[in-house]
């Protein structure tokens, strides 16, 4: 079968540029939640066989950040990457994946918990609605048997099970397991594999649903946010409690 | 202009979150018809609903029965209302279901989706979103173009206000969806050590403990603390991927949004990933070994110690001022 993993390489203390998008000059590196993800795509391949796709929407000069996830076992990395996909919110990000996707065929597509800016934990919902799959969000463990995915899901109300028919789209909670770790040889080899490249013509789009020209939504003012005030910082010999005590009480809170 | 808003509600035990009458505040404040989708067990259930909601502003209740806690039956209830007559603006507080339904809607109603939201205003008849970025660190302004603005609001991020004088809502039935797409099939909660209410959502106390916690066996202590203050446990991320405790006590990015009168942060180092669910706690005091950690950027007192002995003193010293 084939498992296509969706990751975002982000910069690792993201910031907004001028124009309120991410600031992508600072280099960029999988997130733990993204190799979570490649991880879990991994342990699915070598149970049943077939093989693991990582796929982003990166700027060209981003697309080195996929090697770790082929140096930890991934077969494939391709890269959506193009000018006319500069700029793009929920909705175009999820037409230009959505189109690589089908492009791609996958029985079972994985993304982790919520990329490392953006934090909207939106968008397998949004490729679930535009490929027609069912969606299995907020997984801890997963297992894939019998053209069905199965996982155990952390929502508010407690852990339930829940399962769906293969293709479907699978989003997992948090770093659910430990990603393994690549040998030498493999990052060596891994620096050496060619990536695959789709360009925002090959996607069979129109521009005007990618990109800022596709997207619904803008950004019309960012600014630092307001800090709290300084902090009393003090070391506990022994007494600390009393301290703690105090100051909950002058702040009314006991 | 007038507008028209709906809160897509989730009442959890019969109830709805004070953050869900915030966000219906919000809707109230920048909207002249205020409805609410409202999915309850039994018809009957909504009943005991309604008052509460046009306390806060709604206009017009939506009930709909028996759907499955899944999103995508929501979402065709959503998109068949909106085809009907539509709305400016579909609003939502943050939640595993929520979400989903909001990223499928954005892709069936073509519309943009705002999420992370603190504030919702409407400046020279644009709507204008609040929301905190990049761990809260920045304050950005959001908007929308063409409609409907979908926007999911953070939990427990608004206060409700009630309206001087409560309207009556009218309640309106709607029929199940007919086609509902692919979807996955649920079964009921695990009972296994969930007991599924943290009851951090309403508590104004919160006591947090992270990996600093050393062993599953020292939440106890916390649990302690939190009994003699009248508050509730929450605990970080590596916690619960331990499985020390619940997932439903998790705060942060991958977990629940609190804003207590007072979070004390137990062995939490104080990611940003655990930032962005406390932040805008009202008093925080942080306890943790390492000087360094940044969970001492954002709080108001800190102690550099181990919590394993100091948390049981404060325990100790609050029960003895109380006289208990």
């Amino acid at each position: 079968m084939r498992i296509v993993v969706c990751v975002k390489p982000v910069p690792p203390e993201p910031t907004l540029d001028d124009a309120g998008r991410l600031d992508r000059s600072g280099g960029a590196a999988l997130t733990g939640v993204d190799e979570s993800a490649v991880e879990t795509a991994l342990r699915v391949r070598d149970g049943v066989g077939g093989e693991v796709v990582v796929l982003a929407m990166v700027p060209p000069d981003a697309a080195d950040a996929l090697r770790p996830a082929l140096a930890m076992g991934a077969d494939r990395a391709v890269v959506v990457a193009g000018d006319a996909l500069a700029g793009a919110d929920l909705l175009a990000t999820s037409s230009a994946l959505a189109a690589a996707l089908r492009g791609l065929g996958p029985d079972l597509v994985v993304l982790g918990a919520a990329s490392g800016d953006g934090n909207g934990a939106l968008l397998w919902a949004a490729l679930g609605e535009r490929l027609g799959l069912p969606v299995l969000s907020r997984a801890v463990e997963v297992t894939v048997a019998d053209g069905r995915v199965r996982a155990t899901r952390q929502t508010e109300s407690g852990l339930h099970r829940a399962e769906a028919e293969l293709p479907a789209v699978l989003a997992l909670s948090g770093e659910v397991c430990v990603p393994r770790y690549p040998s030498f040889r493999d990052v060596i080899a891994a620096k050496k594999a060619v990536l695959e490249t789709v360009t925002p013509a090959e996607l069979g789009v129109p521009e005007s649903e990618l990109g800022a020209a596709g997207s619904r939504t803008r950004v019309l003012a960012a600014a630092p946010a307001p800090a709290r005030g300084e902090a009393e910082i003090i070391e506990d010999d022994g007494d600390a409690h009393e301290r703690v005590v105090d100051f909950l009480a002058q702040r009314r809170l006991l | 202009m007038t507008r028209r808003a709906l809160l897509v509600a989730e009442p959890r035990s019969g109830a709805l979150s004070a953050g869900q009458l915030g966000v219906l505040s919000a809707l109230a404040g920048v909207a002249q018809t205020v409805e609410v989708l409202l999915p309850v067990e039994a018809e009957g259930d909504a009943a005991g609903l309604t008052g509460v909601l046009g306390r806060y502003g709604a206009g017009v209740v939506r009930v709909v029965t028996g759907l499955p806690a899944t999103a995508a039956p929501r979402v065709a209830v959503v998109a068949a209302l909106h085809r009907e007559q539509p709305y400016d603006l579909v609003a939502f507080e943050n939640s595993s279901l929520s979400a989903d339904v909001a990223g499928a809607l954005a892709v069936r109603l073509g519309a943009g989706v705002c999420w992370d939201l603190v504030g919702l205003d409407d400046v020279a008849g644009e709507l204008v979103g609040r929301c905190l970025a990049l761990g809260d660190s920045t304050a950005v302004d959001v908007g929308w173009v063409g409609g409907p603005a979908l926007a999911l609001f953070r939990t427990a991020a608004l206060d409700a206000q009630e309206l001087p004088v409560a309207g009556t809502p009218e309640l309106v039935a709607v029929p199940p969806p007919v086609e509902v797409g692919p979807d996955v099939s649920v079964s009921e909660p695990d009972g296994a050590g969930e007991t599924g209410r943290s009851g951090l959502d309403t508590a104004e106390i919160v006591v947090a403990g992270g990996r600093g916690l050393g062993s599953a066996d020292n939440i106890a202590l916390l649990e302690e603390l939190a009994q003699v203050l009248g508050g509730a446990v929450a605990v970080s991320m590596p916690v619960v991927d331990r499985g020390w405790y619940p997932y439903a006590h998790q705060v942060g990015q991958t977990g629940r949004t609190v804003r207590p009168r007072l979070y004390l942060a137990c062995g939490i180092s104080g990611a940003v990933q655990h930032r962005v669910g406390m932040s805008h706690s009202g008093t925080v005091v942080a306890i943790n070994t390492d000087p360094q950690a940044p969970i001492f950027d954002v709080c108001d007192l800190g102690v550099v110690g181990d919590l394993t002995s100091l948390v049981p003193r404060i325990t100790a010293l609050v029960r003895e001022r109380s006289g208990a």
